[in-house]
């Protein structure tokens, strides 16, 4: 499956309300920026995953390219978090080769504390990343566009909404192919595990990237307008909707039933802070 | 009372906006209701253009420098009209049918247009059902627009134009990129909906012979004027102003006329149905056997350069995209991979050059398997061309375009000056070295592209549908340097097409694809023999071999000259 492409089958998940899933994925953000920081922090990455399996029939397999795309994010800020962050216990390491250079030994304290706190900052990051990848995977996006419509957003800036969304996993194919002709010739690859080729096989897609995106999209411009896409406002009229995008039963449902959890959290999480002062 | 045209353009001037001189310079244009038109012309001639012009693209949408003289429908200008409202009566279908499908599902395309416009729910519904009867859509209805092959998708294309209700339907090379079978369903459905609705059809198209089977007039655009307009079978008769616009005719047609050249009474067929009876008649009764001494196999059945060992790959593990390809590549061999849309051409290539992972032990080069090879080792042997050129073009001018791929394999400046020079020179390019690769024509893109991997030196080169978008003249110029460099540098080339025609002249051998499986792989006399195994494939041989198939003339003539040969043995028994 490619990066945040929409899975198409049918499940609880996707019938739902676009507005419902991004509201519960933004509430989902702040509960976890809210959440200590500590190795319990998995379970937050694990509650969409886990949600995504059971009510949307999407499976943690089909997406592990995305989560593998995350990894290099999460060890640098664990790199960082080792090497800079103050807290005890130390973990001391002489680099013999420059204690040679500089006559003196040189010693470089690793702190073991960075260690917990970084993994739990980059294990954040992506319960985060899963919580929008929960709506994004599970939903049509021009139902995103027409759920936005029908909260007052004119026709043809929520239908780019949900276009700008079906482009992605284009530009994404398009990047690999441009990356596939690169390497194909002797360049290096933008998938390679060395963060400086990885670098440079990006840099290289650049301009064919950006010189097919504009085709593309002019090409697309050109075809949306010859079949009517700017009509109903220069003529005035009501668009026609074949597709309704409602808010139903089981929006209500799942919206009392997560923030009834979400202000119970928030309730005990404060009642943590003043009780025990974290 | 006199009739008032369709559609009128009168006396046209027009430049783009950024042109350097006008495209068009006293274009006079006529078309009456329910005509099929068929546009023609060498690349860059501006038909594309024209149809920009009749329904208001040009000046809407891309603005002019220059627009001068009428452009009457009905007798009335279209005006300032908005693009939406213009469709209703002209609708237009863009040549990439990737840019005009842009909802994730078909039956949501369909409904897109007459949805803009308002309609009800009840009449959006009978539009939508209409459209997927006459097209055939039942079983894509429910699919999503990405996961459709090229014909579906272009056929999408036009139905969902179709919903509109256009009084003209006007088609920007709507086959470009489909196999045969696809190509004939696009036609097919275009003529079913043009008679069924009443509609006007003209069409731009590269492809001769279909063009002359449907159409009812046929224009040649060049100079920016209307060089000829006639019926096809007079259209074609005017073969030496066609020929200065690369414009061959169809092969049966040319047969009929150069047999009447030397004398022989017929009047030059237009179509493979027309062809097969006056041909059966002047035959007669003589014996098909005919004798040639320059008839050869091409194939040299040398040193296997790859081997394949029973190749299965799939992109997810329900569906094979190659389902047990077993089979050798050999050392200067010139090979051509045929088959229908999806039957595993691309994604063959892709395996042997490691764009996508074959298992171990599937793909040996030399011997060796191509999984172990390094990434340098592996741009030095293989070289790919990509299907769209603008995937493969990098640099700021086409002489650093050359040079990146020898800069990857970290040759020597002295030695990279040298082969950059030698490839310019060898491909023409050397008077577009310093232009941005973006800014020449498809078809010199296309070229960059593959001067820029034959720089590499490649002791494998292979070319993904290399003449897409070009017209006969760029793509016989490609492939005749495709066949110069595996002649002159002994590179083993392998073309993937759908341009039978190309493949019959040029292969040495022909691999038909069939559901991820090897069905033919011979010679082209051989495989073209074996019609009804090839006909699983949806290619069919070259027109003029079709012909010669239906008169039972042996061996099979491949190309025109063959034919003629053959025939004129055969009278002369």
């Amino acid at each position: 499956m490619l990066l945040y492409e929409f899975s198409i089958r049918k499940s609880f998940l996707s019938s739902l309300n676009p507005v419902t899933k991004i509201v519960v994925a933004l509430f989902y953000v702040i509960l976890v920026l809210l959440a200590p920081l500590d190795y319990y922090m998995i379970i937050y990455f694990l509650i969409p995953i886990i949600i995504i399996a059971l009510f949307g029939k999407i499976w943690p397999w089909e997406y592990i390219g995305f989560i593998l795309l995350l990894l290099p994010m999460v060890v640098a800020l664990l790199l960082l978090q080792v090497f800079f962050f103050a807290g005890e216990p130390y973990l001391p390491i002489e680099i013999e080769l420059l204690s040679q250079l500089f006559g003196e030994p040189f010693i470089l304290n690793l702190s073991l504390a960075g260690v917990s706190f970084g993994l739990s900052l980059g294990i954040r990051i992506m319960a985060m990343a899963m919580a929008f990848s929960m709506f994004v995977m599970s939903t049509d996006p021009f139902d995103i566009g027409h759920a936005l419509h029908n909260i007052g957003l004119g026709f043809r800036a929520s239908y780019m909404v949900g276009f700008a969304m079906r482009l992605f996993p284009l530009i994404q194919e398009e990047l690999n192919n441009i990356g596939n002709a690169a390497e194909a010739r002797g360049y290096p690859s933008m998938f390679s595990l060395n963060p400086i080729n990885m670098l440079r096989g990006l840099v290289v897609t650049f301009v064919p990237l950006a010189v097919g995106a504009l085709k593309r999209g002019t090409q697309m411009a050109l075809a949306m307008e010859i079949r009517g896409y700017s009509l109903p406002e220069q003529l005035g009229i009501d668009r026609t909707y074949m597709k309704e995008v409602r808010f139903r039963k089981r929006d209500w449902f799942i919206v009392i039933i997560f923030f009834a959890s979400w202000f119970t959290w928030i309730a005990w999480r404060i009642n943590t802070f003043l009780t025990l002062g974290i | 009372m006199h009739k008032i045209p369709l559609i009128e353009l009168k006396d046209i001037k027009f430049q783009y906006r950024r042109g350097t001189e006008p495209l068009f310079e006293g274009l006079n244009l006529s078309i009456s209701e329910n005509e099929f038109v068929g546009i023609v012309g060498e690349t860059g001639v501006g038909k594309t253009s024209l149809l920009y012009l009749i329904n208001g693209v040009i000046p809407q949408f891309y603005t002019a420098k220059v627009l001068d003289g009428e452009i009457l429908y009905k007798g009335k200008p279209l005006g300032e009209n908005a693009l939406g409202t213009i469709s209703q009566e002209v609708g237009l279908v863009l040549d990439d049918p990737e840019a005009q499908l842009f909802n994730l599902y078909v039956k949501d395309e369909l409904a897109w247009g007459p949805e803009n416009l308002g309609l009800t729910q009840d009449e959006i519904e009978r539009r939508r059902q209409e459209a997927t009867e006459r097209f055939q859509l039942q079983d894509l209805y429910n699919r999503t627009t990405y996961g459709l092959s090229g014909g579906e998708k272009q056929k999408i294309a036009i139905a969902s134009v179709s919903t509109l209700y256009p009084k003209v339907m006007m088609l920007d090379e709507p086959t470009s990129g489909l196999d045969p079978s696809g190509t004939e369903l696009v036609f097919d459905a275009v003529r079913t909906m043009a008679k069924k609705l009443d509609m006007t059809i003209l069409m731009v198209e590269h492809k001769i012979e279909e063009l002359a089977d449907y159409c009812d007039r046929m224009i040649l655009l060049k100079g920016g004027k209307i060089a000829l307009d006639l019926p096809p079978d007079q259209f074609f008769e005017e073969a030496d102003t066609l020929g200065q616009s690369g414009i061959l005719p169809p092969q049966v047609t040319r047969l009929g006329q150069n047999l009447r050249k030397k004398g022989f009474n017929i009047h030059p067929p237009l179509n493979l149905s027309q062809a097969v009876p006056l041909f059966t008649n002047l035959l007669g009764p003589n014996d098909r056997n005919w004798k040639s001494d320059n008839l050869t196999d091409k194939r040299n059945d040398i040193d296997p350069l790859v081997t394949i060992n029973d190749l299965v790959f799939g992109y997810n593990k329900h569906v094979k995209a190659l389902d047990g390809i077993t089979l050798s590549l050999n050392q200067n061999e010139f090979a051509c991979i045929i088959g229908q849309n999806g039957s595993g051409k691309t994604t063959l290539s892709k395996c042997i050059k490691r764009i996508v992972k074959p298992p171990k032990e599937t793909i040996f080069v030399n011997g060796k398997d191509i999984r172990d090879f390094s990434s340098r080792e592996l741009a030095q042997t293989i070289g790919y061309v990509f299907q769209n050129p603008d995937h493969q073009l990098f640099k700021d001018d086409v002489a650093s375009e050359i040079e990146f791929g020898l800069k990857n394999l970290k040759m020597p400046k002295a030695e990279r000056k040298d082969r950059v020079k030698d490839t310019l020179e060898r491909f023409n390019l050397w008077d577009l070295r310093k232009v941005h690769p973006f800014r020449l024509s498809r078809g010199e893109r296309q070229f960059v592209a593959l001067a820029s991997v034959y720089a590499m030196e490649p002791t494998l080169l292979i070319a993904d549908e290399p003449t897409t978008g070009l017209d006969r003249i760029s793509a016989d110029k490609l492939m005749r340097e495709l066949q110069a460099i595996n002649k002159e540098k002994g590179v083993s080339v392998v073309v993937i097409t759908h341009w039978i025609q190309l493949a019959a002249e040029y292969g040495e051998r022909l691999i038909a694809l069939h559901q991820g499986k090897v069905l033919l792989d011979g010679d082209p006399r051989s495989t073209f023999s074996q019609a009804k195994e090839l006909a699983k494939t949806n290619v069919r041989p070259p027109q003029i071999t079709q012909l010669c198939d239906n008169l039972r003339i042996n061996p099979l003539p491949l190309t025109l000259k063959e034919a003629e040969k053959a025939i004129i043995s055969i009278l002369n028994q």
